[in-house]
């Protein structure tokens, strides 16, 4: 498991990578990848593209972007998940809160 | 250096700055306890107890390599090492070689008391 | 400096001992001395050393037996022994540390090598100490943490599992992972003769996890009992762990509300896998979790729609949490949705598909850890003459509430301005037992029948101008200027409640100051579309209420809402 964030040159979007699995472990890295910017972002961007399993201390770490980056208000896509991952999120929903592609 | 010396001047130098006031108790006491291990493996020889023969050369060698006794605690340990292979004889025939070198070590030794 | 420590020095040779034992006291520890093996042994168990100094080859016992006897009598204190030796062979050397020995010493003594040596033991034996107390330590905590578990389990047990899962018509399976389970059971009668069931997944497990299951199952229990519905029960249960749960904590849910008379199921759920339901012809149903689980979303952005079916007798409802799918076999492999599916679609008797399911999980991650907690509920349609007995005197005892009584209530001016009397009166109804599982319609009732008075009687607005887009907004504007300056007028709500045969009838009687309107009664009564009845919502409630009446000059009206019980 690795996780890595990338901001865009104007700083306004933030792009989080997580590779392997994502669960509890997970926790204290997602967390500074994006507690750590220098400015807040305008929209995030969570990239599943190497993400191979989440838990549902994963979803709740989601949660917690989510009300880091403004809770209703927040702009946070969820992009190249995979099918089991994208199962995970459309069972509880997520793509309620999440925009999911 | 030292090796080739009855006595190794070096350790007993050590031994000298250890024992202090206690220094000649020392050396009189290795004289008594070497006599009678001298006695002891006469004894062992007269039973022709190899085991024991062994035991009280090994026991020789470790208190002659305490004092500096280099080339008595070599013969010691031809003596076991013979009584380990069950070479009686040939112990019998080295155990002439500690005595001899032990009276050269006595020597030296009641010269420092 | 090294601490002064207790020495146990065993040698034959005098000439030795003597040497040693000099060094030793000059380093400042304390030494004791044996000149063969079992005087050694004999020492140790009475003066208790810290360290051993031992030699090999001594009458009476040897070095290695005596080194054997001495760890053997040491127990679990670390003890070091050092062989002192003049043995060279690497056998030999060898047997010394089979025998227990930690260390060599060569002849002839270094008094620098000794002394570093000593230090080195003594930092190996602090360190034993340490781990010894930290493992204590542990140990201790442990004991403890486990027998306070064991109590609170004891009392989560009997909230979080409690209820009627006993019930003939209910199995169920719920495997702990930890001394706690994320998970939660709950099954409970209504008064009127229904159940309620409720199965929960908290993220996590443990502890943390089931901290929210107790208010959960607080507010399932005591709100299920008082007969509030379904709807209802989920929006305070999400109110309330939203309110308590930190935002990465929330409760994957399902839950259903059974009507045995109307052999109706309602189901919403929430963060769910698929749920199933089975009928006896074999025809399989599955429902889709439709909502964020419970304790994510705010009470405005919760959603309660819930999906109602039909069930027949013997039709058979299927909850789990997504333990069962993620259950892993030896090789990693997820027990999965479909192979649960395949164990529908191969059934043949509806009687054994709890046991085979729960025999087939059990058997994939027979030698494995779980990943999950697995939890599992089978629910079965039966007639209402067989729910149990116990339930038809909860049934009784919860019907005896407030049967027949009327309250008058009147609103003045200042009240009717600043003042929204909708959730006190509600309130007050929901005393009666029958009318809690109707708070949302009772609720629209209310809010009609007092909009209507305040707007159109009080107030004397024209509910003609609520027609078009622009009239809206000019009917609200004109609503709170006019509530702001309100200065006479009022509204009397007349409550009466009376217990009938197999329920209840509740009689709204609402009366305002306003000069009335042109009604009809028997236009209200058939279904056409009167033009007078524009704007006043009676169409809504005649769907709710039983019976809807206009009096005297149209300042009055009257409302019935008879209910029932279920079974």
């Amino acid at each position: 498991m690795s996780i890595w964030a990338s901001a865009s040159e104007d700083g306004r979007a933030l792009t989080i990578n997580i590779e392997g699995r994502f669960d509890f472990s997970a926790h204290q890295d997602f967390r500074e990848s994006y507690e750590k910017t220098e400015q807040d972002p305008d929209e995030y961007c969570v990239d599943m593209k190497e993400t191979t399993y989440l838990d549902s201390s994963a979803l709740g770490m989601l949660l917690l972007l989510r009300d880091h980056a403004g809770g209703d208000t927040a702009n946070i896509k969820i992009i190249n998940c995979n099918n089991d991952v994208k199962k995970i999120l459309t069972i509880s929903n997520f793509e309620q809160l999440f925009s999911i592609n | 250096m030292g090796q080739n010396e009855h006595i190794d001047h070096a350790i007993m130098i050590e031994l000298q700055e250890i024992m202090e006031d206690d220094f000649s108790v020392l050396l009189e006491t290795y004289l008594v306890d070497s006599q009678a291990k001298l006695d002891a493996l006469d004894h062992a020889f007269i039973l022709q107890d190899l085991n024991k023969i062994r035991d009280v050369a090994h026991g020789f060698k470790g208190s002659s390599l305490n004092m500096g006794a280099h080339i008595l605690a070599g013969f010691c340990a031809s003596v076991e090492d013979l009584a380990r292979a069950l070479d009686f004889d040939g112990a019998r025939k080295a155990s002439s070689k500690i005595i001899e070198e032990f009276e050269q070590v006595k020597i030296i030794i009641e010269q420092k008391l | 400096m090294t601490e002064s420590l207790k020495i146990l020095v065993a040698d034959d040779n005098a000439t030795d001992r003597l040497i040693l034992c000099t060094i030793l006291k000059k380093q400042g520890h304390e030494v004791v001395q044996a000149t063969n093996g079992q005087e050694a042994v004999d020492l140790f168990t009475e003066c208790r050393p810290h360290l051993v100094l031992l030699d090999a080859i001594m009458p009476e016992l040897d070095g290695f037996e005596a080194a054997r006897l001495i760890k053997c009598l040491a127990g679990e204190e670390l003890i070091p022994i050092i062989f002192l030796t003049s043995l060279t062979d690497a056998t030999s050397l060898a047997s010394c540390l089979d025998a227990g020995g930690d260390d060599f010493l060569s002849k002839p003594y270094n008094n620098v090598i000794l002394d570093a040596k000593i230090h080195a033991f003594q930092r190996m034996r602090q360190m034993h100490q340490t781990l010894q107390q930290q493992r204590d330590q542990i140990a201790q905590n442990n004991t403890y943490l486990l027998e306070e578990q064991r109590v609170a389990k004891a009392v989560f047990d009997n909230v979080a599992h409690a209820g009627c899962l006993k019930a003939t018509n209910l199995k169920f399976l719920l495997s702990p992972l930890a001394v706690f389970n994320g998970d939660v059971l709950l099954a409970a009668y209504k008064p009127s003769g229904g159940m309620h069931i409720l199965l929960g997944d908290f993220t996590g497990h443990g502890l943390p996890a089931a901290i929210g299951a107790m208010p959960l199952a607080e507010i399932f229990y005591g709100m299920s009992a008082k007969g509030f519905g379904i709807k209802d029960i989920l929006r305070e249960i999400n109110l309330k762990l939203k309110a308590i749960l930190p935002v990465n904590v929330f409760c994957c849910a399902g839950m259903a509300d059974i009507n045995f008379k109307k052999q109706s199921l309602t189901v919403w759920l929430g963060g769910l896998p698929d749920c199933y339901l089975i009928r006896t012809n074999g025809e399989m149903e599955i429902f889709e979790s439709k909502h964020l689980p419970i304790g994510v979303l705010s009470s405005k952005g919760f959603d309660d729609t819930c999906v109602e079916v039909q069930m027949g007798l013997g039709d058979r409802f299927y909850l789990w949490s997504d333990g069962i799918h993620e259950a892993r076999n030896e090789e990693a492999e997820m027990y999965g949705e479909e192979r649960l599916k395949n164990l529908f679609l191969n059934n043949t008797d509806l009687d054994c598909l709890f046991d085979t399911i729960n025999d087939d999980v059990t058997h994939y991650f027979d030698r494995v850890g779980r990943d999950d907690d697995i939890t599992m509920l089978e629910f079965m349609m039966i007639d209402s003459e067989l729910v149990h007995a116990d339930q038809i005197e909860l049934e009784m005892g919860a019907v005896s509430g407030p049967t027949d009584w009327s309250m008058t209530y009147q609103l003045g001016p200042a009240t009717l301005r600043d003042f929204n009397p909708l959730p006190l009166l509600l309130h007050l109804l929901m005393e009666v037992p029958g009318l809690r599982p109707h708070s949302g319609t009772l609720y629209t009732v209310l809010a009609e029948l007092y909009s209507n008075a305040l707007e159109h009687g009080v107030m004397g607005l024209d509910s003609n101008l609520k027609a078009d887009p622009n009239g809206f907004v000019e009917y609200y504007k004109l609503r709170e200027d006019g509530l702001s300056r309100l200065k006479d007028g009022w509204v009397k709500f007349t409550f009466e409640h009376l217990p009938m045969d197999s329920g209840g009838r509740l009689r709204f009687h609402v009366e305002d100051s306003g000069i009335g309107f042109l009604y009809d009664n028997e236009a209200i009564s058939s279904s056409s579309d009167d033009a007078s009845l524009h704007g006043r919502g009676i169409q809504l409630l005649k769907t709710l209420c039983q019976k809807i009446e206009y009096f005297g000059k149209g300042n009055e009206v009257e409302a019935y809402f008879d209910w029932q019980r279920e079974a």
